[in-house]
């Protein structure tokens, strides 16, 4: 993984010392919150419901296993003994206190990590599959690239202050494990007659207003990234709108010119942008690349598990926890932040600990996170499935339920969020609870079900297989349910059933989704194939006696 | 009111100078040759195409912010220099924090209007970091550039 010279070290340290100050210029009353608050949400610090929030960025969801401890450490030190995943592949702790938060930044310093931009109008931690560099479908790894733009939006000076948050994904394999089309600019890496390049995909968003991304270059040549994202963030910075604020996000920009006029006002920028020194010089390119190679892998045996390896569930946990990967005889582990009845993507510090020294026995010390708030460990040989998997249900990390129906994304919802209308935690809670059963999880099969706690959809409801989302009506919290969501290659935008149910009976109705897809599939269907084939009727008639 | 030079990061040893000439004040039928002293006044929302017409009659671009979030005014001073050729003095000034001192810098902009009470808090931010990662309107080598150059001189 990329490793940080002088001139990374001396950047980061100096944002920490810069912080530092801001934070005493606010303790002594010489910054008013209204003045301190640009400032601490460039370095992740939000204010909540009950108290603040940092949010760390966890750079194209990457981790080595010292730096896994490190944020254990500060969970153990500085908040409450746990912090939470989130499904932009960062992490959270939600009970910092302000005067020790430079102190905390200057902990995430010590093992090259930090907080910038990981919020406020700017280009935000940028996001990739989380199996990039061992999947086996992989036409390249994109994690250089989500390095290099990592470099390039750090404080880039004409783009602090944009009309609204900016998200950028990148993916580097055939099928999309990282939600390309719902960015506001998505990245394909592709190969076009021996040489890499990028389709690049604008404009796709979540929030109030789903819109799927689209493709305005099939293929831009690698070398000449920076320039070509310059010139759409440029765009974006003079012509996004800023007179509405649910109305500032590059979607709204790019449906109001028109996707035709929006390419070629973009192309004709970079006409500029590509003879100035913006793209990155090719040894530089070269270096942070070399950063990437994954170690010495021997291509081994795939074991057969015997019976005297059979613990509870751990077929179905081979099964649904781990892909394969391009060496032969080695799996890429999912470890679910899923348990049934917990709080989806939230791990203890002794979790966390114990994943870090997992990580070092048995995947190279690398692990990842990814968008669906689980945590990867990417590199295991298979004979070492069965030890892994006894250590992982020891520490209650062995759920067998990655893709699965309790798989849930929540966003934090009213437990913690000023933004909210709905609770969402206890939701997926009692969802995961009533589907126990991972015989039964097993035969529904992939099922991705994503809750948000009002229209913002940090949930990612509209790209749920079973989305739901939480509104409030005359202080009642009721929960809309929509299906056919895909975050997928296959992106789309889920479409609301009706009116919503009560807390009480929310899980009811996902009960009786499930019992009419299982009445209604055909052999092998996933859910989100039978509901396309079948549409929402038999659905509705289902839940409200009515089409 | 203070005059920062963003060039040299210390105070101006020169004065603010007349008021600038606003954008929309300027009458059509005026042949003067020049704006005078005071330059052009415009907004950071102003179209760079409203302002071209007039540049040629300006030593000065001011550059209005009415809120610090309005970051349109960033590339507008860039596209007055790269587009435009402009070779005069581009000042910023209206509501704008410290932290933005750096991006102004490195935005194109040559000079800010800051209250004095807010003096060393813009010096200061000037000198925070000892190098950026991107090249960008101040034309200073990027720590890319820095890498390699350094790489080369070891090499």
């Amino acid at each position: 993984m990329y490793k940080y010279d002088s001139y990374d070290q001396t950047f980061v340290d100096a944002r920490v010392e810069e912080f530092r100050s801001q934070v005493e210029r606010r303790l002594s009353g010489e910054l008013s919150e209204e003045e301190f608050r640009p400032l601490r949400l460039v370095n992740g610090l939000y204010l909540q419901l009950h108290a603040y929030m940092l949010r760390v960025a966890i750079p194209y969801g990457l981790l080595s296993s010292e730096q896994m401890r490190r944020l254990a450490h500060i969970a153990r030190r500085y908040d409450k003994g746990y912090a939470h995943f989130t499904t932009r592949q960062n992490i959270q702790y939600n009970w910092p206190k302000l005067v020790e938060t430079p102190d905390i930044l200057a902990e995430l310093a010590s093992v090259e990590m930090h907080a910038i931009q990981t919020s406020g109008n700017v280009i935000r931690n940028v996001t990739t599959d989380h199996f990039a560099g061992a999947a086996a479908d992989e036409v390249a790894d994109p994690r250089p690239y989500a390095e290099i733009i990592r470099q390039w939006s750090t404080l880039h000076p004409e783009f602090g202050f944009l009309p609204r948050k900016f998200k950028i994904a990148i993916t580097g394999a055939a099928k999309d494990r990282a939600a390309i089309r719902w960015h506001d600019i998505g990245l394909i890496v592709k190969e076009q007659d021996g040489a890499l390049g990028f389709e690049v995909v604008v404009g796709g968003g979540m929030g109030r207003t789903p819109v799927i991304g689209k493709t305005i270059r099939d293929f831009l040549p690698e070398a000449e990234l920076l320039s070509y994202l310059e010139a759409i963030l440029r765009v974006y910075n003079e012509q996004g709108r800023r007179d509405n604020k649910y109305k500032a996000r590059i979607k709204i920009l790019v449906n109001e010119m028109g996707e035709e006029t929006f390419r070629e006002t973009v192309e004709s920028e970079w006409k500029l942008t590509r003879r100035e020194a913006i793209n990155l010089p090719e040894n530089e390119q070269r270096r942070i690349s070399a950063f990437f190679k994954n170690p010495p892998l021997p291509v081994l045996e795939d074991p057969r598990f015997t019976e005297a390896f059979i613990a509870p569930n751990f077929h179905a946990w081979v099964k649904h926890n781990t892909d394969e990967h391009k060496v032969p005889g080695h799996r890429m582990v999912t470890i679910s932040l899923k348990p049934h009845g917990g709080i989806p993507g939230d791990a203890t510090a002794d979790q966390m600990d114990l994943i870090a020294e997992l990580a070092d026995t048995y995947s190279h010390g690398e692990i990842r996170v990814s968008h669906e708030q689980n945590l990867i460990l990417p590199h295991v040989e298979s004979r070492q499935l069965p030890a892994l998997y006894g250590a992982l249900v020891a520490a209650e990390l062995g759920t067998a339920n990655a893709g699965l129906l309790t798989d849930i994304i929540a966003c934090p919802g009213l437990d913690y969020c000023a933004l909210a209308n709905a609770r969402s935690i206890p939701i997926s809670q009692e969802i995961a609870e009533r589907f126990d059963d991972i015989t039964r999880l097993t035969d529904i099969g992939e099922l991705k079900v994503k809750i948000s706690g009002c229209i913002n959809s940090c949930g990612h409801h509209h790209a749920g297989h079973i989305g739901i989302l939480g509104v409030d009506r005359k202080g009642v919290e009721l929960y809309q349910i929509m299906l056919g969501g895909s975050g997928a290659e296959d992106a789309s935008t889920g479409e609301l059933l009706g009116r919503g149910f009560e807390a009480n009976k929310i899980v009811d109705a996902i009960e009786t989704v499930v019992a009419v897809y299982l009445g209604e599939r055909q052999t092998e269907e996933r859910f989100l194939d039978t509901v396309r084939r079948i549409g929402n009727t038999p659905f509705k008639e289902a839940l409200y006696g009515t089409a | 009111m203070e005059l920062l030079n963003l060039t040299t990061a210390r105070v101006a040893n020169r004065a603010i100078g007349p008021n600038a000439t606003p954008l929309n004040e300027i009458s059509t039928d005026s042949d003067s040759p020049s704006l005078g002293e005071g330059g052009l006044l415009v907004w950071a929302d102003s179209p760079l195409e409203s302002i071209l017409p007039h540049l040629e009659k300006a030593a000065r671009v001011e550059i209005h912010f009415a809120a610090f979030g309005d970051g349109r005014g960033f590339s507008l001073a860039r596209r007055i220099k790269r587009d435009a050729g402009f070779k005069g003095e581009i000042r910023a000034s209206g509501n704008l924090i410290p932290d933005q001192a750096v991006f102004l810098a490195r935005s194109g902009f040559d000079s800010i209007l800051v209250e004095e009470k807010n003096v060393a808090a813009f010096l200061n931010m000037l000198s925070v970091y000892k190098g950026y990662y991107q090249r960008a309107a101040d034309n200073t080598a990027s720590i890319a550039e820095q890498r390699q150059s350094k790489v080369s001189a070891n090499g």
